[in-house]
């Protein structure tokens, strides 16, 4: 390949504009989209967690299995956690390090503005283990380790920047949390990406030591701390399998020698299990990462069709002059040459294109993903894909020129020269418009109707009805500092004259002491008494006035009452999925006696109707206990069109109490919100492949078939000349085209059936027999698309005096 | 006895790009009759493909009656004109025009395919036969056009024309393409047709070819210079 060569290319492009504008544009965005998925496959599979002889880090996994083995949670209990913590540390040849973390949110009270933060309470282990970059100061060190009551605390960069305004004398603050002064000795870098491991999108803000954790499960052998999370580094020889052997018998032992009286758990099965950190974040990620990936590959081919059959027209416009080349001598190779490196020029356009689109597209993924999928936020530019993108990018130029030339008949062309012109020259061989028709519409049928099943599932999912009432709801939470000290009994009665107060603001109808209706915090073991059968429901605790507040309708039986708050009655209230496990009619749930982690029997007293949490696809057993009737925690619920004023509730706080801080105020729909914004970034992402694909396939579609009807004008003309008329003409273009419809169909339902039964198990919650019209529906628009794209370039030959196609004027 | 087979009343053609206006044909008239071999000569340009497309409706006149068998046919729908032209007339063009897909026999059968007679297959066949014997090119049935010689793609053509019995074969340069030998073949075949009645008008460049229609039409920039035979249509 010579200068001369490229330089003729190019002289040969210049004056092409709208050539090199179709291929960059359709080449450039396809393979941006390729680049930027390539990038996250490659992030989340082969990048290296960006942490220290990683592939030795593991997650430790606490597991309760019930008599019949089956898991019942996987999550750590408060006290087992701090004893396996230090099993682990008694013998450094099986696990070199571990770090226990408790994940929660703290006010910091020494803050005018009262913010609340991401925090983590841990050991020094997980700053060795993770080693973060820092941007002033240090992290924790032995003295913060456990039980040394050292105070002390790390921010992370944002932090600094938000809430100390990036003041440089940063490591003289402290913050006070939970009464508690901790002087800052260190700032996180920004480059840090921390391990997601309790959360996907969780950045914690704040680092306290573990010894000041306050979780309310410190001393429970019988509920979980979903709070807490252990990661650990392995000795370099340790064996996984015997390690987790070991340690399940020891922390197995420890459970039983401490709920040695509980005869509910008697038979349960403690296993501890380590899973590399890298699994961690794949596991569940694998599928979303495959489907993008095909989304973006098949773009890529739709694209790549629509270019080879721009090149294949453009490789005929070029006939002449190749064939006076090839007259004066040039040999096939070097018009082959000629043609590569011009292809080769327009692919690399277009990779340069992809490349300044790429930021673009790793916005929109951090956007769309950063709570679905792991290490999102670590998308940038990486050598290794942008070879291989730009050794796609050369490829796909090789399969155009090849494709192009098959094209070219020397011999025909060189005949053509002697002749007077309408020669048969330009013949594409029919077997390539038929592969490229087909192609496309298989292409298109795949991802339109995939596309489809996800927008339709969320469209599905958005519109379910939450079985409550999130209108004109307002989550509130309040600390109380001195808590520690006077315990809750202190401010019983205060929490109660606070809820009284609030019912006295005109903007307020109801109060009820109960949490958000959007989280299902734990499952516990519940027994029926009649028949012994266990069940694991979701627990929730609330007082007389919940069901009113949230609308939630009861369907059989009563609510509670308030003399069942006050006087603790043993009382509990099931939700539908719960009473059709326990029965087939609800009316014999009512009086059922249930046991819950053996204690005293609660009597159902009715049925609730279901609450449909937005994130999740089905209701999960419920059941629902009185609480005290006070808490830190309660729901508003406003009268229409009112507004709370957060000053006025900090002024009603303050007034019962100087302690009593807020720590929360949110609109229930605005939570709502926050998770739908998730489903229609998603929903967006698919709609813009439907759009991206139909367009990119119609201007195939109709690219192909315009090209094949110029190139049979002359027997369109004869056709018509010899009395054809317009119907019979577009009979004839649909018989020859309805090969290749009926072949793309046909290819593309084999594979969307083969996708379906090799990702059944993760499709099962997509598929239904509901999607059938969806699919037909596919299929009619896309044979629409084909029949239109067949019939619109017919137009002008059909539609003007047959003349017109006979004359050779392109 | 003559009849009169097609009538051109002041036939005029425009063509009207972006910068200029072509008179391609100016205020035609004349008559071609039953059995009649006309020749239409002149320079280049000078409008004689453009008289043989109005002819043949495969264009229309800017201005201007024009009639077939006595019946206007000056604004016929597309579809009609089809109609009339599968019915009436027979084309042969200078460059054949065979499709290369279709076999000698599916290019001549096609216009029978496309009548409104809709004629079934066995006769098809037999007047498919038929009119390949008459062009001498029984024996070549099954070939693709481009298996054959200039001159016998140029009678495949002719044998296409005269299938579906046409009231006139137009016939545009049918030499043009072809040495003086497979041309000469080629002007045997037009003439014996005319002599067994059927009525031909031929564009020629070729003098000596012009000589042996009955009628000359001589065209000079889109009018007729001299039609001493014809009778011109009042
Ligand atoms: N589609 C068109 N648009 C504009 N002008 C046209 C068009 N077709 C023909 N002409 C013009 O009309 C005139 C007559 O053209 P025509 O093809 O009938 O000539 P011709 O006598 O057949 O010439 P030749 O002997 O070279 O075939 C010419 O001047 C030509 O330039
Ligand atoms: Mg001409």
């Amino acid at each position: 390949m010579s200068l001369y060569l490229i330089k003729q290319a190019y002289l040969s492009l210049k004056n092409k504009p709208v050539f090199i504008l179709g291929v960059v544009s359709t080449m450039g965005i396809t393979l941006g989209a390729l680049l930027c998925v390539l990038t996250l496959a490659y992030v989340m599979l082969l990048k290296p967690l960006p942490y220290p002889e990683q592939e030795r880090l593991v997650k430790v996994i606490y597991s309760q299995y019930d008599d019949q083995l089956m898991a019942t949670n996987n999550t750590f209990i408060h006290p087992a956690a701090i004893e396996l913590y230090n099993e682990f540390n008694k013998n450094k040849s099986i696990i070199s390090h571990t770090a226990i973390s408790f994940y929660t949110e703290e006010i910091i009270t020494s803050d005018q503005r009262q913010p609340k933060v991401n925090t983590l309470y841990t050991t020094p282990e997980w700053f060795n283990l993770l080693t973060p970059p820092m941007a002033k100061g240090r992290y924790f060190s032995q003295e913060h380790s456990l039980n040394h009551y050292t105070p002390g605390a790390v921010i992370s960069f944002l932090m600094w920047k938000n809430l100390f305004n990036g003041q440089d004398n940063i490591l003289n603050e402290s913050v006070i949390i939970n009464g508690v002064s901790h002087p800052i000795i260190g700032v996180t870098a920004p480059s840090f990406f921390e391990p997601q491991l309790f959360q996907e999108g969780r950045a914690n803000q704040l680092w306290l030591p573990w010894d000041y954790n306050n979780s309310e499960y410190q001393q429970y052998w019988l509920l979980p701390d979903k709070n807490i999370v252990m990661f650990a580094k392995l000795a370099p020889k340790t064996n996984i399998k015997q390690a987790e052997q070991l340690y399940s018998n020891i922390a197995n032992d420890y459970y039983h020698s401490q709920v040695s009286g509980q005869s509910d758990v008697k038979h349960w099965t403690i296993k501890t299990t380590f899973t590399p950190l890298k699994d961690v974040f794949i596991k569940d990620n694998y599928y979303v990462l495959m489907l993008l990936l095909a989304g973006a590959i098949g773009l890529v081919l739709i694209a790549a069709s629509n270019i080879t059959n721009l090149f294949i027209g453009r490789t005929a416009s070029l006939h002449r002059s190749i064939a006076i080349s090839m007259a004066m001598g040039a040999n096939k190779r070097q018009i082959n040459e000629a043609l590569f490196i011009e292809a080769v020029l327009l692919l690399l356009l277009s990779t340069i294109a992809a490349l300044s689109l790429s930021e673009l597209g790793f916005e929109v993924l951090r956007l769309a993903f950063t709570d679905q999928l792991p290490r999102v936020q670590e998308l940038s530019l990486h050598a290794l894909v942008i070879i291989i993108i730009t050794l796609i990018a050369l490829c796909l130029a090789y399969f155009f020129v090849k494709l192009s030339i098959k094209t070219i008949n020397a011999t025909s062309l060189l005949q053509a020269l002697t002749s007077s012109g309408k020669g048969n020259a330009k013949q594409i061989p029919r077997a390539i418009s038929f592969w490229l028709m087909c192609s496309q519409i298989i292409f298109s049928v795949v991802l339109v109707f995939s596309s489809g099943v996800l927008i339709k599932d969320i469209v599905q999912q958005l519109s379910k009805p939450l079985g409550f009432s999130a209108k004109n709801i307002v989550e509130m939470e309040f600390s109380v500092a001195t808590l520690e000290q006077l315990g809750w009994e202190e401010y019983a009665d205060k929490a109660k004259e606070l809820a009284q107060q609030l019912r006295l603001l005109p903007e307020i109808a109801e109060v009820s002491f109960a949490r958000t209706p959007l989280n299902d915090n734990f499952k516990f073991s519940v027994t029926d008494i009649k028949t012994s059968k266990k069940y694991y429901p979701f627990h929730r605790n609330v007082d007389q006035h919940y069901l009113e507040v949230v609308e939630q309708r009861i369907l059989i039986g009563t609510g509670f009452s308030e003399q069942d708050v006050s006087d603790q009655t043993p009382v509990a209230l099931i939700n539908e999925a719960f009473s059709q496990q326990l029965a087939l009619n609800h009316l014999d749930v009512i009086g059922h006696k249930l046991s819950v982690d053996g204690s005293l029997p609660f009597t159902v007293i009715g049925v609730i109707s279901n609450l449909q949490l937005p994130t999740k696809r089905e209701v999960p057993a419920r059941f629902y206990l009185t609480n005290y009737g006070t808490a830190t925690y309660l729901l508003l619920k406003l009268k229409e069109n009112m507004t709370l004023n957060r000053a006025q509730i900090i002024e009603t706080l303050n007034d019962i109490d100087s302690q009593f801080a807020l720590t929360k105020l949110d609109k229930l729909s605005d939570s709502i919100n926050v998770v739908n914004m998730k489903y229609v970034v998603v929903m967006t992402t698919a709609l813009i492949l439907v759009i991206l694909t139909l367009v990119l396939s119609a201007i195939g579609l109709y690219g192909i078939s315009s090209y094949s009807t110029r190139i049979r004008r002359f027997e369109i003309g004869t056709r018509i000349a010899i009395g054809a008329k317009g119907k019979d003409i577009t009979n004839m273009i649909f018989k020859d085209n309805i090969a290749a419809l009926s072949m793309g169909l046909i290819i593309s339902t084999v594979i969307l059936l083969v996708l379906y039964f090799s990702f059944s198990d993760n499709l099962t919650a997509y598929i239904s027999i509901e999607l059938l019209p969806l699919f037909l529906m596919t299929l009619a628009v896309i044979s629409l698309f084909s029949m239109l794209a067949c019939y619109l370039p017919l137009r002008q030959y059909i539609n003007q005096p047959v003349i017109h196609a006979l004359k050779g004027n392109e | 006895m003559t009849t009169a087979l097609l009538t051109m009343k002041k036939i005029s053609k425009v063509f009207e790009t972006e910068e200029l206006e072509t008179h391609a044909l100016k205020d035609i008239s004349f008559t071609i009759n039953k059995g009649d071999y006309v020749s239409i000569s002149g320079p280049s340009g000078c409008g004689k493909s453009t008289l043989l497309s109005i002819m043949g409706l495969l264009d229309v006149s800017t201005t201007g009656e024009y009639f077939i068998e006595g019946v206007n046919v000056t604004d016929l729908t597309l579809d009609q004109a089809a109609e009339v032209r599968n019915a009436k007339i027979g084309f042969i063009f200078q460059s054949f025009n065979l499709i290369d897909e279709l076999s000698v026999f599916d290019n001549v059968a096609l216009p029978l395919r496309y009548s409104s007679e809709k004629p079934n297959s066995k006769k098809i066949k037999q007047r498919v036969t038929q009119c390949l014997e008459q062009v001498g090119l029984s024996h070549r049935i099954a070939h693709k056009p481009n298996q054959l010689s200039g001159g016998q793609q140029q009678r495949v053509a002719i044998a296409r024309a005269l299938v579906a019995e046409p009231a006139i074969l137009l016939v545009d340069e049918p030499t043009g393409n072809l040495d003086s030998k497979s041309g000469d073949l080629v002007m045997d075949v037009l003439e014996k047709l005319n002599e067994s009645g059927t009525t031909i008008c031929m564009v020629t460049h070729d003098p000596r070819y012009a000589d042996m229609a009955k009628t000359k039409i001589q065209l000079l920039d889109g009018t007729i210079l001299q039609a001493p035979l014809v009778k011109i249509a009042s």
